[in-house]
């Protein structure tokens, strides 16, 4: 992967220690990665550093994924956002889709199954760009 | 009143029971309603049809509640109508009743607004004739009960006496008179004066004597001396009792021609004299009996009034332990009639729907602020059946509080199958929403409170063995292998509890999107097949031909065939078998789209047919405690839910030792 496609990834959650590991492990398959505990860091992310996708938690305090995601829509619409979730009958899930998301991963799923589904939003992203 | 063993015209019965039916519905609907339009002209062609044929119909009302028509006990059938028929008509003291041919429908309204009138104006109108004369009602009559005809009776038997009394003493002084003992001429005066007193007074009244007053009088004139003069006194006497001159001319004249006629027979005359006095000794002999027989007739009616006194209070009793009753129930009653006006309330309900006493009567939509109420009520339609459960949330007038009250209502029928309002049961909930509501916020609080650090273990210790931050050695790595192992069940068990809790609690929803049915299928198996090699258990896949899309949550079908799968693996001994099969249904009467069905079949133990059907229970283990395997006893009832959920349905067969084989189907569409 030479450094110009490098992807940038903006991962958002609360739970520091899972964001840890969501960072190490992204990191380790080559990825250039940035954090945010909250919606206001993530905000102020996606404006400096316009990541290429997003890895957003939908449980937050202070402003929710939800909100997040609202908020992200006015400053970039076309941005990636993958919602990352630790249950799949939370109720906010469903409402995250009105707002063009890109796909869905549970936190207890393999990692190479989320791996999966983000590179193939990359790809069809960058896709549609060049189109 | 004449009692008959016959039974009346099947005719005559209907109009009864019509006539109840349609007061009944004057006293519920306003006055030009349809319904009372309609019932009234009914009834009106009813009473035509049978005055056609006759010139009047008579009903009358015993004490003790039978109906006759025409003289003619009505039959048993229809007992409590014919209760609520007497009841109206004892208001009003009627004993009996008779249309008349000529009878208009305006008078039969007319006399039904009368017979549902309150006591109180009633009592304002006084005699009931003479009001409905005022009110047109003249082919309509009435006799009223008999307390009151025997006070009239007492009345005129005392007039009656009284005259008997004169007439019997005026015959014996005519006797004496014509046997010549009287004499004195002021005695003979008197006796005169008193002949034309009674004689007056009876032509007066009567406008015609009596054969035995017109015999006293002529006997009299027969013998008095001065008879010219007697007859010019006669006539005097007429005038001044008020008499026109004609009419004192023409009885007087009467009496003269019958005097010279006597006149003419002397001997005759004599003759007749007395056997009129015995007559009219035998005349008067049967007015004593007569007497005696009216007297031992009020005597009766006197003692079934005490009877239907004991009665009255026996049913006010009722009535007050009934209204008790109610005032004291733990939940709010409301009744209302069709229209929605308020016809009872309780206590609790005064306070349940923040309304006062005062609003019986009104209707209840202007009553409480929101109208959930009376969109029950709007939904009442004459033949409903059964009741309906309702909840509704109320605001206090000032917006301050809510409640949330259960409504079960149920319309009320009279025993003609009309709507005559609605029952409504209200119960207070507020509370046990709010549990509902904390128990449901505190499941979705804890699913994520328990999710998110298990998920984060487990990642720690994916990334650990997979060698990311440095290699280990065999012994780290069997370490972590099982503790991965162990959090992957702790996380199957505690999603399989919240689960259970969303399900509960109404939360679990499907995310419904299309998915190939043989790549989930095969999905599920792979990531199965390593742990069930591990214990020496095959699995074999048998995929449709084709691929085929389905409209599912494919999560959750998933979620069902790794609970199916593990479950055989988990009961299957080692060097067993297991069968995942995929195949495609016709269409049936349930499934009219056609059907997918998947199996899942083991070598297993098998399970014992008194369990088989208990499987799909919660915290049902059919057995499997005893055989030393975990798990919570929730799986099979999640799946049962989510397949339910999919439209689709799942059952189990087995036998034992032999193995079991779980399936389930699927709708190719969702209806």
């Amino acid at each position: 992967m030479d450094s110009d496609s490098v992807n940038k990834i903006l991962a958002v959650d609360d739970e520091k220690d899972f964001l840890f590991i969501l960072e190490y492990w992204l990191k380790s398959k080559g990825y250039k990665v940035k954090t945010a505990l909250d919606g206001f860091q993530a905000l102020e992310l996606v404006k400096t550093y316009n990541p290429d996708i997003i890895l957003l938690d939908v449980n937050m305090p202070g402003i929710d994924g939800l909100e997040t995601l609202k908020r992200i829509r006015q400053i970039n619409k076309d941005v990636p956002v993958i919602i990352i979730t630790a249950y799949i009958a939370e109720e906010r899930v469903a409402e995250t889709s009105n707002y063009n998301i890109s796909g869905l991963f549970y936190k207890d799923k393999d990692f190479e199954e989320g791996l999966k589904l983000l590179e193939s939003v990359l790809r069809t992203h960058k896709k549609l760009r060049k189109d | 009143m004449v009692m008959s063993d016959k039974t009346p015209d099947e005719g005559y019965v209907k109009f009864v029971f019509n006539l109840t039916s349609t007061i009944r519905k004057l006293s519920l609907y306003p006055p030009k309603h349809p319904t009372v339009i309609y019932s009234i002209k009914n009834l009106y062609s009813m009473l035509r049809e049978i005055l056609d044929k006759k010139d009047s119909i008579n009903i009358g009302f015993s004490s003790d509640n039978h109906i006759l028509i025409e003289g003619q006990l009505l039959a048993e059938k229809g007992t409590k109508l014919m209760e609520g028929l007497t009841a109206y008509f004892k208001k009003l003291d009627i004993e009996s009743l008779t249309f008349k041919s000529g009878v208009t429908d305006n008078e039969l309204e007319a006399f039904i607004r009368f017979v549902l009138m309150e006591p109180d104006e009633l009592k304002k109108i006084g005699e009931l004739s003479k009001a409905f004369l005022d009110k047109g009602i003249q082919n309509i009559k009435i006799a009223q009960f008999s307390y009151i005809k025997i006070e009239k009776g007492k009345q005129a038997l005392e007039v009656q006496g009284e005259a008997i009394q004169l007439l019997k003493r005026l015959e014996s002084k005519i006797k004496d008179f014509s046997l010549g003992k009287i004499h004195e001429p002021e005695e003979l005066q008197n006796l005169e004066k008193d002949i034309l007193n009674m004689v007056t007074a009876e032509f007066k009244q009567k406008k015609k004597l009596s054969t035995k007053a017109k015999n006293i009088l002529k006997r009299f004139l027969l013998k008095s001396e001065q008879r010219q003069e007697a007859f010019s006194r006669l006539n005097d006497a007429l005038l001044t009792a008020g008499c026109s001159q004609p009419e004192a001319d023409k009885l007087v004249n009467k009496i003269k021609a019958g005097v010279s006629k006597s006149l003419a027979s002397q001997e005759g005359t004599v003759k007749t004299g007395r056997s009129e006095v015995d007559k009219l000794e035998t005349e008067n002999q049967d007015l004593k009996t007569k007497i005696s027989k009216l007297q031992k007739e009020i005597d009766l009616k006197i003692a079934s009034l005490d009877k239907l006194g004991k009665e009255n209070r026996s049913i006010t009793q009722e009535k007050e332990r009934i209204d008790n009753i109610v005032h004291h129930m733990a939940e709010g009653l409301v009744v209302v009639d069709p229209q929605g006006k308020i016809i009872m309330l309780n206590p609790v309900a005064e306070k349940l729907l923040d309304i006062g006493k005062d609003s019986v009567g009104a209707p209840l939509n202007k009553t409480i602020k929101d109208e959930h109420l009376l969109t029950v009520v709007k939904n009442i339609s004459p033949n409903k059946d059964g009741t309906f459960q309702k909840d509704i949330e109320l605001l206090s007038k000032d917006d301050s509080t809510k409640r949330v009250l259960r409504t079960s209502s149920a319309v009320v029928e009279d025993p003609d199958g009309k709507t005559v309002g609605m029952v409504t049961v209200l119960n207070d909930i507020t509370r046990q929403k709010e549990i509902e509501k904390m128990k449901s916020d505190f499941v979705s609080n804890v699913s994520h409170e328990l999710r998110t650090p298990m998920a984060t273990i487990q990642q720690n210790i994916t990334l650990l063995i997979e060698g990311l931050p440095g290699v280990l050695n065999e012994s780290q790595l069997k370490f972590l292998n099982i503790a991965q192992d162990n959090i992957k069940r702790l996380k199957r068990l505690i999603n399989d509890l919240l689960d259970s809790a969303a399900i509960e609690s109404g939360k679990f929803k499907l995310r419904i999107l299309e998915a190939n049915i043989n790549e989930r299928i095969d999905n599920v198996v792979t990531f199965l097949r390593q742990w069930a090699a591990s214990r020496k258990i095959s699995i074999r896949t048998d995929l449709l031909p084709q691929d085929t899309v389905l409209k599912v949550d494919k999560d959750r079908i998933e979620q069902v065939l790794t609970n199916l799968i593990s479950n055989a693996v988990k009961f299957t001994p080692e060097g067993g078998e297991i069968l995942v099969s995929v195949a495609q249904r016709e269409p049936t009467d349930e499934f009219p789209q056609g059907a997918i069905e998947i199996s899942v079949k083991d070598t297993g133990s098998g399970i014992a047919p008194e369990h088989i059907d208990k499987v799909f229970e919660r915290f049902e283990r059919a057995g499997a405690i005893a055989s030393g395997i975990g798990g919570t006893g929730l799986g099979l009832s999640i799946c049962k839910q989510i397949v339910t959920m999919h439209k689709g349905k799942i059952w189990a067969e087995s036998k034992l030792n032999e193995g079991s084989k779980f399936s389930f189907l699927l709708p190719q569409k969702i209806p």
